[in-house]
């Protein structure tokens, strides 16, 4: 349980360092954009497995149980967020960053995380 | 894209209100995105038609289903009328006179200036009509008995156009307009009485029991249970994104109000939003479900 919340943590705490470069609340080279975007996008790869196994909903969690009874719904959800968080880490992987794609496809993976928790986050 | 929808916007704001058809439409389209009238009013799943209605709204006092408002002549709106139109947002009346139930938010609808609420009826009238039928409300009584809205009203419901501030000028004005009248953010973010009306002294701070049976947050700037902590970049960012400061996306239906709302708005006007969230009153509340799971 412990493991897919430090997962998620990881996660959330990538998309929180792109979130603050794109108001500029920060400003770093783009070494820091795509540090941050690879990260999530090899975060991304492993939320799917993290939930695979039901390792408790009954301690602080937010889980909710329906994840392991429609699974395959589970991880369609899962994919979708892998599939644009590479597409993120690719815009970022470029010489020289379209910073307007980007901020675009932020709301594309925005979007993933909140399909997700809408049906399984508590 | 921001840039492209920024100069719509100074476009058309520049026109008379009553401008022609085509303008007309378009500037009707970006009020309904603000006011949010599509997500009631679309079923859920990817083959919905929009605006044709269907869209399940559970509440405390039963199960609402969202009508159809696409032109359709039957199941739509096809025979209404511009004055009916506005007479259902103004007073929560339908078309044959009966009263609409209060998850329609004309509560709310009724500060919306008589020109906006043209243009919102002459993009309506632009869509495609799609022939879905309604479904019936699933009430128990009394909330069952339609002229019931009639005390329900005469008790909870004033109406009345958006009176602005006079000593706020620019973005607070069009901030509160857009929250207060379009945008009806506290329909969701307050607490309600027994009677399912909206509990002014405590506009915006937040109520455990939101639609769907949700938990909807405290957006009064309070430092300890609101959101004195975001700065204005933080909240435009949110209303366009879904994207807390924590780097948590949010969920439910304040996603959805994002995506076919405010994401969908110029900066400026999310600017606006943010500055008038700001400037509200600070309410110390923190919504809780009463019964939090066993830990
Ligand atoms: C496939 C489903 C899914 C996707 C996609 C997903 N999440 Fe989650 N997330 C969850 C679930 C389920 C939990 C609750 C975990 C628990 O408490 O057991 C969670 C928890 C979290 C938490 C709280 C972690 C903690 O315990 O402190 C954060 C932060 C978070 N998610 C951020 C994100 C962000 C940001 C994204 C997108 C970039 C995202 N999540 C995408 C399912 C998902
Ligand atoms: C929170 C959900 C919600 C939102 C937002 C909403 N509506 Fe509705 N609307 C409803 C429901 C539910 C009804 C049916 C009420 C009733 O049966 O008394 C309704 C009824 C109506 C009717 C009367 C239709 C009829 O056939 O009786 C019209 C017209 C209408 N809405 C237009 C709009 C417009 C225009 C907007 C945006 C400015 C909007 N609605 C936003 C939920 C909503
Ligand atoms: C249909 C109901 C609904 C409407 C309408 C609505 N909200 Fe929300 N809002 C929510 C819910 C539910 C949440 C909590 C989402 C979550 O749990 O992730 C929320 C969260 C928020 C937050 C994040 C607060 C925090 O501390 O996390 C802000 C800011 C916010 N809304 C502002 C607005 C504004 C501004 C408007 C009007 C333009 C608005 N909301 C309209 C339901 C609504």
């Amino acid at each position: 349980m412990k493991y897919r919340q430090g997962v998620m943590r990881g996660v959330g705490g990538a998309m929180g360092n792109l979130s603050a470069m794109m108001k500029g609340d920060v400003k770093f080279g783009n070494n820091h954009l795509r540090a941050n975007a690879e990260s999530l996008a090899w975060l991304s790869s492993l939320s799917r497995e993290a939930f695979q196994e039901n390792t408790g909903t009954t301690g602080p969690t937010k889980s909710k149980a329906n994840i392991w009874s429609s699974w395959s719904d589970f991880a369609g959800k899962a994919q979708a967020f892998e599939i644009e968080a590479s597409k993120l880490a690719e815009l970022a992987r470029a010489p020289n960053p379209n910073m307007a794609a980007i901020g675009e496809q932020m709301k594309a993976v925005g979007g993933t995380c909140g399909a997700c928790h809408k049906d399984f986050r508590e | 894209m921001l840039a492209r929808f920024a100069i719509l916007l100074v476009a058309l704001f520049a026109l008379p209100a009553a401008g022609r058809g085509d303008e007309l439409v378009a500037r009707g389209e970006y009020l309904a995105r603000a006011a949010g009238c599509q997500s009631c009013h679309t079923a859920n799943g990817p083959n919905a038609v929009p605006f044709a209605g269907g869209r399940k709204l559970a509440t405390p006092k039963g199960v609402f289903y969202g009508p159809n408002i696409t032109p359709d002549p039957r199941h739509g709106i096809g025979q209404w009328t511009e004055a009916e139109f506005l007479r259902a947002l103004r007073l929560g009346i339908r078309r044959d006179g009966a009263h609409l139930y209060p998850v329609f938010p004309y509560t709310s609808y009724t500060k919306i200036a008589d020109d906006d609420a043209r243009a919102i009826f002459a993009y309506l009238k632009s869509l495609p009509a799609s022939p879905t039928p309604n479904k019936a409300h699933e009430l128990p009584f009394p909330y069952n008995i339609r002229m019931a809205m009639a005390a329900w009203k005469w008790l909870n419901f004033k109406p009345g156009a958006f009176v602005p501030a006079s000593d706020a000028v620019g973005a607070p004005n069009r901030g509160a307009y857009l929250v207060e009248a379009l945008g009806h953010c506290g329909e969701c973010h307050t607490k309600r009485d027994w009677w399912g009306a909206i509990v002014p002294a405590m506009a915006f701070a937040g109520t455990k029991d939101g639609p769907d049976g949700k938990v909807v947050p405290n957006i009064t700037p309070d430092p300890e249970t609101g959101i004195d902590g975001w700065s204005t970049k933080d909240l435009v960012y949110f209303l366009d994104t879904g994207l807390l400061p924590d780097g948590d996306s949010t969920g439910g239906l304040m996603a959805e109000v994002i995506r076919n709302g405010t994401g969908k708005l110029a900066d400026e006007d999310r600017q606006a939003i943010a500055i008038y969230l700001q400037s509200l009153k600070p309410i110390k509340h923190k919504p809780k479900k009463d019964s939090p799971r066993a830990p």
